[in-house]
């Protein structure tokens, strides 16, 4: 125990010097020290290592706890735990790929493919139990230093959950040149959870009324425990003041946590009402031009979505080292696949079928089935993985316990400036005038000279290519399959009918109404019969736009005046 | 019950089918109908004339109820409010009213037309166990000879020209038996002896109920030989003959414009 | 087209000719008696034999023929495209499943005299709507009063806020889908997503015997006769002139005094009304009720057999269903990959090129005929001169 002390004062020491770049050199050489079979230079490795603090040490060093760090002929490789990765032969050997230690490659063959090696040809990097207690605490501290904020999180989290009173001075160390406000504040709050179970009341006195001050959800539950009778009708806790301290923090933590549930739930009921505006923007524009519900707008918003995935699937391929860019050239791709396909289809379909609404219904819905069957023969049934760009992933966090999510954030603003976007087209633009007239009295524009076919045919190109790009944007909120289309065709028709046709307002609207209602009926069902909330939920605002339409039939914003009838 | 067409009165409440009071119907700001106070006596043949966007249809759609006034009142034979009434309830209360493009129903044969609009009772069971008994078919007969259908009788409609179809419709008002019979445009279309034959029409209709006549043909309205209100801007403009009313400078003004007003005077 | 004096007739007579009788009476023979016969007098080795197998599809086929007379009364007729049929059908369908698993008894899963699926979620007794389902005659109104009043409810708000053609359309998607969702949720008590199914007799008879199938089917086709005649009898009458008056000009309609409210809501609640009779006959037939019914994919498809057929004639109504459902069966079994594409081109082919439907291919291939076929080279005529009185009778 005093030698334990002593190695984690002596590792608590040389951080309090700023780490000096480690010469590449050195870094290796450590970590091939890890494998020497000479334990004390494995301990020496270990602690240079807590020294170095160079965060590349996690992977071996968490290898060499878990024994999953091999050596093959003088090389230093992690075999992975996952059973996926593996390959089993019939003769009952089985096959992995193996990543280096120190740079965490893969390793590969000359073809560039993975080698697959059988795993008892290695020879296994062994590390005693005492070893192993020594690397913990290193991997804690270095944790506590990866570059990655989150990660630095759940370190000081996780040693928080642990309770061992040797970490506080780590932390203390971490905090001190900890400049993210969050990552300082998961570790001061790790520091009090640690210090609820010290033997001085005063301390725990303390520590409960600081939890209380900086909001720490994750303690909750240990203050709970403090305070709440066991099943033998005693509190655990036995100092009065500390239960007050305790109680008064619990409160404390708890209204918070329900400004942060009321914010968080906004931020849900804004990201998803801006992707149906979205979505059911490009379907107003169609429908006020032509009068046509276009059945297949969910597949405009599929084909989008696939648009996206493909780009990805290319850039992994063609430029891995640039992956980060694919969204950027997916978003004009999916609104371009989507386009012509929407002019596709109104060039061959539509236009024949002029002044025929219910029919064009009808036909596009045929259009619908068809790509959804396209889609599954070359992409396949089942759901398709998109990952984020990096730039897009994670969150900002604004409060304790409430994070906004990037790739939400995007949406929100790239709707909006989808919206200005075609505000601008619409409003500023001739060919928006055009548009515009062929809304209101179409053979009027056409005896003044308006191309209406054109005009038609641009429009839907317009209204598709929004739904792509809303596809696209939906590719990063979710799964994507073909049936993506239709999970949202139903509430962007109920959008389009409430908002009425003619102003872009009434869908902007008309959006946002539908879905505050939706997402407020379904707290309020939801807690009165938890399960029947997301759906009663839909049923509700279904008999409430029906009602609303009883006073106004032409929804929300409809054009008024002299109309042909409809 | 006829009245010197060159004195231009106001009529006493009691006499008009249908009297507008103070009436306005704004759409987001333009006024399609400004303060109108307008009357109809009952048994006049009246001709309503204007420029284009004047008000003459808007005047037809509040009658029959197609547009409510944002202000002022519709009276029906001095004793009905309109503007509590939907559309189908003023037109059985004996208002009818064609409309400018001819709206009949196009699959059905005229006959078949004439009988849809036969007077009677409207409901879902009555027409689901209708029979039309010899009185009905005497009556449809009787239209179609009016109008000069006969021969069409089992046409569909929509083969008709569209003189006929125009013919077709007057004729389906007809068999409602209106109080007041509103037509819009009723000539629009046709040729010098279809509007002749129109004209005989509209006069032998007059006989015996109210009409109303918006129209632009200027030498079809002088044939009607009656009183003639001019709109503009959703207003009277003026009320009198046909010779009055087209020597008024103010009329010339708004149909031809000003200079034209002052070559004329 | 009537004839002048039509309403003189007698009201047989006023539906169809003699000729026509005589053609429906044949059809309806060989339909409902013959082929049962062929399948229960027939050897499996015959040519002529149809399996039991075939049976119960035709039946089905039988049930989804009257589900699509509703819809052309509903959008041939009166020009209302509904979406939503499906939420009647099941519902229908539904009422008939309850009682069907009220009656497997202890015959189920679990030897329970509760549903199998609520011995499964450890729900301790029925809810108190399963109960009254037990009763056969009960079940039976339910599947027509169910959907009857539910449409004379929605449609009552529908129709009374003038919701019209593409609007009203979309609500009725959002209506069935909106039903689906609900009756996915086991909380529901009616099964859940996997439904209703394992039943095991109906109305005492055993539902595995052959005999009990080949009554169902009979059952059907005596129910599809019926409501065609029935349909023919609305569409032919005063009544049918409005409802088609409505889809033609709906504002002429109003202005000649009537009220279209009234009429919608009745072919509404008709429409509803057969539904929910073809989804009551289709259970016990097909064995299982399940919320896929509801998803609109389903009340879609529906209009296009109206389509194929022809829109407002009623046979086409009949005609377009079978032709379609065979078509889906043969395809979906020898190349299912291709079914929704062949199923999309039938909805954007029938719209385009044949929109008045397969009743409308004869008129339109003599059309052609007439139009195309090789003539003889004409005569040459010798003109001669025309005597006096044909002269003026052409001149007149």
């Amino acid at each position: 125990m005093r030698h334990l002390a002593q190695c984690l004062f002596a590792v608590w020491l040389s951080a309090q010097t700023p780490p000096a770049a480690p010469a590449a050199d050195d870094f290796s050489k450590t970590i091939t020290d890890l494998a020497s079979r000479d334990r004390k230079v494995q301990e020496a490795a270990i602690e240079t290592l807590g020294r170095l603090r160079d965060p590349r040490a996690l992977i071996p060093l968490t290898a060499l706890r878990q024994g999953t760090l091999f050596l093959m002929d003088g090389l230093l490789v992690i075999v992975p735990t996952e059973k996926e990765k593996k390959v089993f032969l019939k003769d009952g050997s089985e096959l992995t790929p193996l990543t280096e230690a120190i740079s965490g490659r893969i390793v590969v063959g000359p073809d560039g493919k993975p080698t697959l090696t059988d795993v008892s040809t290695l020879k296994r990097v062994v590390a005693t139990n005492a070893l192993k207690q020594k690397i913990a605490p290193v991997l804690s501290s270095l944790s506590l230093a990866s570059p990655d904020p989150d990660a630095r999180k759940s370190a000081a989290g996780r040693m928080g959950e642990d309770r061992a009173p040797e970490s506080i001075p780590l932390l203390e160390a971490a905090m001190a040149q900890e400049k993210d406000r969050w990552v300082r504040l998961a570790m001061d709050e790790a520091i009090q959870m640690i210090r609820l179970v010290d033997p001085d009341s005063s301390v725990r006195r303390e520590a409960a009324i600081h939890l209380g001050d900086i909001k720490g959800a994750n303690a909750v539950p240990q203050l709970k425990s403090m305070v709440t009778p066991g099943p033998d009708g005693k509190v655990p806790e036995s100092n009065k003041t500390v239960i007050d301290a305790a109680k008064a923090a619990i409160q404390n933590i708890e209204s918070h946590e329900a400004l942060t549930q009321t914010v968080s739930t906004t931020f849900e009921v804004l990201s998803l009402s801006s992707v149906l505006m979205m979505i059911a923007l490009g379907l107003a524009i169609t429908f006020g031009v032509m009068g046509v519900i276009n059945m297949a707008h969910g597949e405009m918003l599929m084909i989008g979505a696939y648009a996206a995935y493909s780009v990805q699937n290319l850039f992994q391929a063609v430029l891995p080292g640039h992956y980060d860019w694919y969204f950027v050239v997916a978003i004009p791709v999916s609104f371009l696949a989507s386009a012509s396909m929407g002019m596709l289809i109104e060039r061959t379909l539509l236009q024949r079928l002029y002044g025929r609404p219910l029919e064009s219904m009808l036909a596009t819905w045929g259009i619908s089935l068809m790509l959804q069957q396209l889609v599954r023969t070359f992409y396949g049934a089942a759901n398709v993985d998109i990952k984020s760009p990096s730039y897009l992933s994670g969150g900002l966090q604004i409060m304790t316990g409430l994070t906004l999510s990037y790739n939400r954030i995007f949406i929100f603003v790239f709707s909006f400036l989808c919206l200005l976007g075609i505000y601008l087209l619409l409003y500023r633009s001739s060919i928006g005038l055009r548009i515009r007239a062929v809304v209101q009295n179409r053979s009027m524009s056409a005896c003044l000279g308006v191309a209406t076919g054109r005009v038609d045919a641009l429009t839907f190109a317009l209204g598709a290519g929004v739904a792509g790009m809303a596809g696209c944007a939906l590719s990063q909120l979710g799964t994507v399959g073909p049936g993506l289309g239709q999970t949202y065709i139903v509430d962007a028709f109920m959008v389009v009918v409430l908002g009425g046709v003619g102003k872009l307002l009434g869908t902007v609207v008309a959006a946002f109404g539908i879905g505050g209602v939706n997402k407020i009926l379904e707290s309020l069902i939801g807690s009165a019969l938890p399960k029947w909330g997301p759906i009663l939920s839909k049923v509700a605002v279904l008999v409430l736009l029906i009602l609303f339409l009883q006073k106004k039939p032409s929804g929300l914003f409809a054009i008024k005046g002299r109309h042909a009838d409809a | 019950m006829t009245r010197p067409v060159d004195e231009v009165e106001k009529l006493t409440p009691h006499e008009s089918i249908i009297q507008l009071e103070s009436c306005t119907v704004s759409f987001d700001g333009f006024k399609a109908m400004n303060n109108l106070t307008f009357y109809v006596e009952v048994g006049e043949l009246r001709v309503v004339i204007g420029p284009n966007g004047a008000g003459k249809t808007t005047l037809i759609d509040v009658i029959s109820g197609k547009v409510k006034p944002t202000h002022g009142r519709v009276i029906f034979a001095h004793d009905t409010d309109l503007s509590m009434l939907r559309d189908y309830e003023i037109s059985n209360l004996g208002i009818g009213r064609k409309f400018q493009t001819p709206t009949t129903f196009e699959k059905h044969t005229v006959r078949e037309n004439l009988e849809l609009s036969l007077k009677g009772r409207r409901s879902v069971w009555s027409t689901l166990f209708s029979k039309l008994d010899a009185q009905d078919r005497e009556k449809i007969d009787a239209t179609l000879e009016r109008v000069g259908l006969r021969d069409r009788a089992g046409w569909k409609a929509g083969l008709l020209s569209h003189g006929q179809k125009q013919w077709l419709e007057i004729g389906m008002l007809i068999m409602q038996d209106p109080k007041l019979l509103l037509l819009d445009e009723p000539v629009a279309g046709m040729s010098d002896e279809e509007t002749a034959k129109t004209g005989d029409l509209i006069r032998s209709i007059a006989k015996d109920r109210s009409v109303m006549v918006v129209e632009h043909d200027m030498e079809f309205v002088r044939g009607l030989n009656s009183k003639v209100t001019v709109l503009h801007e959703g207003s009277i403009l003026c009320e009198g003959s046909m010779d009055k009313v087209q020597n008024d400078p103010r009329v010339i003004e708004v149909y031809l414009g000003r200079d034209s007003a002052k070559g004329h005077a | 087209m009537q004839t002048p004096d039509a309403s003189m007739l007698p009201l047989w007579r006023r539906l169809h000719s003699p000729q026509q009788w005589a053609f429906i009476a044949c059809l309806s023979v060989l339909v409902i008696a013959v082929v049962p016969l062929l399948n229960s007098a027939v050897k499996p080795s015959s040519w002529f034999y149809l399996s039991d197998f075939q049976v119960t599809l035709f039946g089905k086929y039988l049930t989804y023929a009257i589900l699509a007379l509703g819809m052309d009364l509903l959008w041939g007729y009166t020009g209302i495209l509904s979406l939503g049929q499906g939420v009647f059908f099941a519902l229908g369908g539904y009422c008939m499943g309850m009682y069907l698993m009220l009656h497997i008894g202890l015959e189920g899963q679990y030897h329970n005299e509760l549903p199998d699926f609520m011995v499964f979620l450890n729900w301790p007794k029925l809810p108190w709507y399963w109960p009254p389902f037990r009763n056969f005659g009960f079940a039976t109104v339910a599947s027509v009063a169910v959907p009857t009043s539910f449409a004379a409810l929605f449609g009552f708000l529908a129709f009374r806020s003038r919701i019209r053609g593409v609007y009203l359309s979309i609500i009725t998607q959002a209506l069935t889908y909106a039903l689906m969702l609900l009756f996915f949720l086991n909380e529901l008590g009616l099964g859940g997503n996997n439904g209703l199914t394992d039943y095991k007799t109906v109305a005492g008879y055993r539902l595995k015997e052959m005999s009990t199938m080949r009554g169902l089917y009979v059952l059907s086709g005596i129910v599809l006769l019926l409501s065609y005649v029935a349909c023919r009898w609305i569409t032919r009458s005063k009544l049918g002139r409005v409802l088609e008056a409505i889809r033609d000009g709906e504002n002429r309609v109003r202005f000649s005094g009537y009220s279209p409210l009234g009429f919608k809501l009745f072919v509404f609640v008709v429409a509803a009304g057969i539904a929910g009779i073809a989804g009551a006959l289709y259970v016990p037939q097909v064995g299982i009720i399940n919320p896929s019914r509801l998803d609109p994919a389903e009340s879609i498809e529906v209009a296009i057999w109206v389509a194929v057929g022809g829109r407002g004639t009623l046979v086409g109504a009949i005609l377009g269903s079978l032709v379609v459902n065979g078509l889906k069966s043969w395809l979906t079994n020898k190349y299912p990959a291709s079914w929704l594409y062949v199923l999309g081109s039938v909805f954007v082919g029938v719209v385009m090129l044949l929109p008045d439907g397969l009743v409308s291919l004869p008129r339109r291939l003599m059309a052609a005929w007439v139009r195309f076929a090789p003539r003889a080279p004409e005569e040459p005529r010798i003109l001669e001169p025309v005597p006096a009185a044909k002269e003026k009778e052409l001149g007149a």
